[in-house]
């Protein structure tokens, strides 16, 4: 009995909640674009996203100071990070860990530098920002040869060099960015409480399903979110040769030897009586 | 013009690569050479994965053995036989150095294996052309006829059982030198994504003592059946052959290939020799200096399961 009464103590509490956040200040998105096809000519592409901040009619008073928080994540990847040593005069990867879940592409943008917007146990709890972003290291023992740093060694802070090479060379890659304060490449508000952010996104961005998260933060805490889903996905030839690559390895190298068989024939023909 | 690989999952400059493809198809018409060894480390220098690189080479030296072995095939100069045997170890040789190439790529020791590889066997054979092209030049200058090596010379290869003839070279020795032959330059195929020309031609011309003018044709026909079947075998064990990459460089190469045969008509076999040999070592230190200096990142990344 004291278990039925509790949860409906707690559908009732969350209920109000509800019915609170209704009559808070809500956002309404759209992106220009929800899905992205990569085609031989991709070298990037650029997202238009506007916003608006829908406002409680039965709130009155001055406008409140409102922060946007606009992130476009990647497919989370199961990634090996490798740390080289010098060994013999030559630097050879020795040591490597794992993680899993991490972002395989991160992009954010936000109308101030984070910290002055959002509480940072509530940036940490949703991976707000690039460096809140989570990364634990996969428990299972790697497949690789090299040494594997161990969770022990790891939670004596070795793996924060870990995490920070993953983001160091993602950033080198640019799959990972940040755009903290009012920029013309970023997000900013255009009038009132219409805002715009441009979304930037590199040629070797990964494929698969993406997410844009728009946050609107007053006073540390999130009001209101909106996430859309964009799919990135490569079309046309690469399409198909991607595909026939993946699912038909063999076939897919018999075919490679014989184009090259042919491109060689062809230009011995071509070049015989020169 | 930006273009997208599919496999190497880049977009890079299609000009840039058909530069590449010519370049290095002038040189290898020039100096009649495949050009892997050369087009591999240009590749990897250029940022794509090393992976991709080697597995897509293969495929290009395909359509430019094919060319050359048909153009060899018309003046006569194929052993098919002999070709065969060596053949029979390059079959086994690359899958061999597929298994060695998969297995380091899982540990991430697989970038280290190629450029430890091209250090050994540049640093060597450029070394050794350079040796014999400056003593040869030297010797030009000195007015003496090149030391011709005696005929009927017999070595420590005539002793070996299982011996066939072979008409064409005009040989009649053991089948086990040309496998070993063939089964080196097969592991080598698929580590380095070369010919492997570079080795087979002169062991062919000095351990199996075979008439030089049937040599090139050989070992091309060798190297066309090994580097299609690295090409095979890498695409069904890691996927890494890029076809659109593949394309770019082979249509660059054989334009290439075509000025520098006629420009290298122009020139002394002694002072080609000594150019191909500086080359050779150039590529040599830039691999051995990136293995010795420090990186700019200790760290690397890859993905985990996939290639």
């Amino acid at each position: 009995m004291h278990r039925v009464h509790r949860h409906s103590l707690i559908l009732f509490l969350s209920l109000l909640a509800l019915a609170q956040a209704a009559r808070a200040d809500t956002l309404v998105t759209d992106i220009s674009k929800d899905r992205v096809a990569i085609s031989s000519i991709f070298a990037g592409a650029e997202l238009l996203l506007y916003g608006t901040i829908d406002r409680d009619p039965s709130q009155t008073g001055p406008r409140p100071r409102n922060d946007i928080v606009v992130i476009l994540r990647g497919p989370t990847e199961e990634l090996v990070v490798r740390e080289k040593e010098r060994t013999a005069g030559i630097w050879v990867n020795r040591k490597s860990v794992e993680f899993a879940l991490v972002p395989s592409f991160y992009f954010l943008a936000s109308t101030r530098r984070l910290e002055d917007i959002g509480d940072v146990t509530e940036l940490r709890a949703r991976e707000i920002g690039i460096r809140y972003l989570r990364m634990r290291p996969k428990r299972s023992a790697p497949a690789s040869a090299l040494t594997p740093v161990g969770i022990a060694e790891a939670l004596a802070g070795n793996l924060n060099r870990y995490r920070a090479a993953v983001i160091r060379n993602k950033k080198r890659e640019g799959l990972y960015r940040e755009i903290e304060g009012s920029d013309e490449e970023g997000v900013r508000f255009r009038s009132g409480s219409l805002f715009r952010a441009k979304l930037k996104i590199p040629a070797n961005v990964p494929v698969g399903n993406h997410t844009a998260e728009v946050h609107l933060l007053r006073d540390g805490k999130i009001i209101s979110t909106t996430t859309k889903s964009i799919y990135i996905h490569k079309t046309g030839v690469e399409r198909s040769i991607y595909q026939f690559a993946h699912r038909q390895p063999f076939l897919y190298g018999i075919a490679a030897v014989l184009t090259a068989l042919f491109a060689g024939w062809i230009a011995s023909v071509a070049f015989r009586n020169s | 013009m930006q273009i997208y690989l599919p496999i190497a999952e880049m977009s890079v400059n299609a000009f840039l690569l058909l530069g590449m493809g010519g370049a290095v198809g002038f040189l290898s018409g020039l100096f009649g050479v495949g050009g892997g060894f050369l087009m591999t480390p240009l590749l990897i220098f250029s940022g794509i994965p090393p992976a991709v690189a080697v597995a897509t080479e293969a495929n290009q030296i395909v359509a430019s053995s094919v060319s050359g072995v048909l153009a060899q095939w018309r003046r006569k100069a194929v052993d098919f036989k002999m070709g065969t045997v060596l053949l029979s170890g390059g079959v086994v040789g690359s899958g061999v150095g597929v298994f060695i190439f998969s297995r380091l790529k899982e540990q991430g020791q697989v970038e280290l294996l190629i450029s430890l590889s091209y250090v050994v066997f540049l640093g060597t054979v450029g070394s050794l052309m350079l040796y014999e092209s400056v003593r040869a030049l030297r010797r030009h200058r000195a007015g003496m006829a090149p030391a011709r090596r005696k005929p009927g010379q017999h070595s420590w290869i005539h002793g070996l059982p299982f011996k066939m003839r072979f008409r064409q070279s005009k040989l009649y020795i053991s089948a086990i030198p040309p496998i070993v032959i063939g089964f080196a330059v097969g592991v080598l195929a698929a580590i380095m994504g070369v010919g492997g020309g570079f080795i087979m031609v002169p062991a062919m011309i000095y351990l199996l003592r075979m008439p030089t003018n049937i040599v090139i044709g050989t070992s091309l026909f060798q190297i066309i059946f090994v580097t299609a079947l690295v090409t095979i075998l890498h695409s069904v064990n890691s996927q890494t052959v890029d076809v659109v990459l593949a394309i770019l460089l082979l249509t660059g190469g054989v334009i290439g290939a075509q000025i520098g045969v006629r420009v290298g008509h122009r020139l002394r076999g002694e002072q080609l020799r000594a150019l191909l040999a500086l080359m050779v070592l150039a590529v040599c230190f830039r691999l051995g200096y990136d293995l010795v200096s420090t990186p700019s990142d200790l760290f690397s990344l890859a993905p985990i399961g996939e290639g």
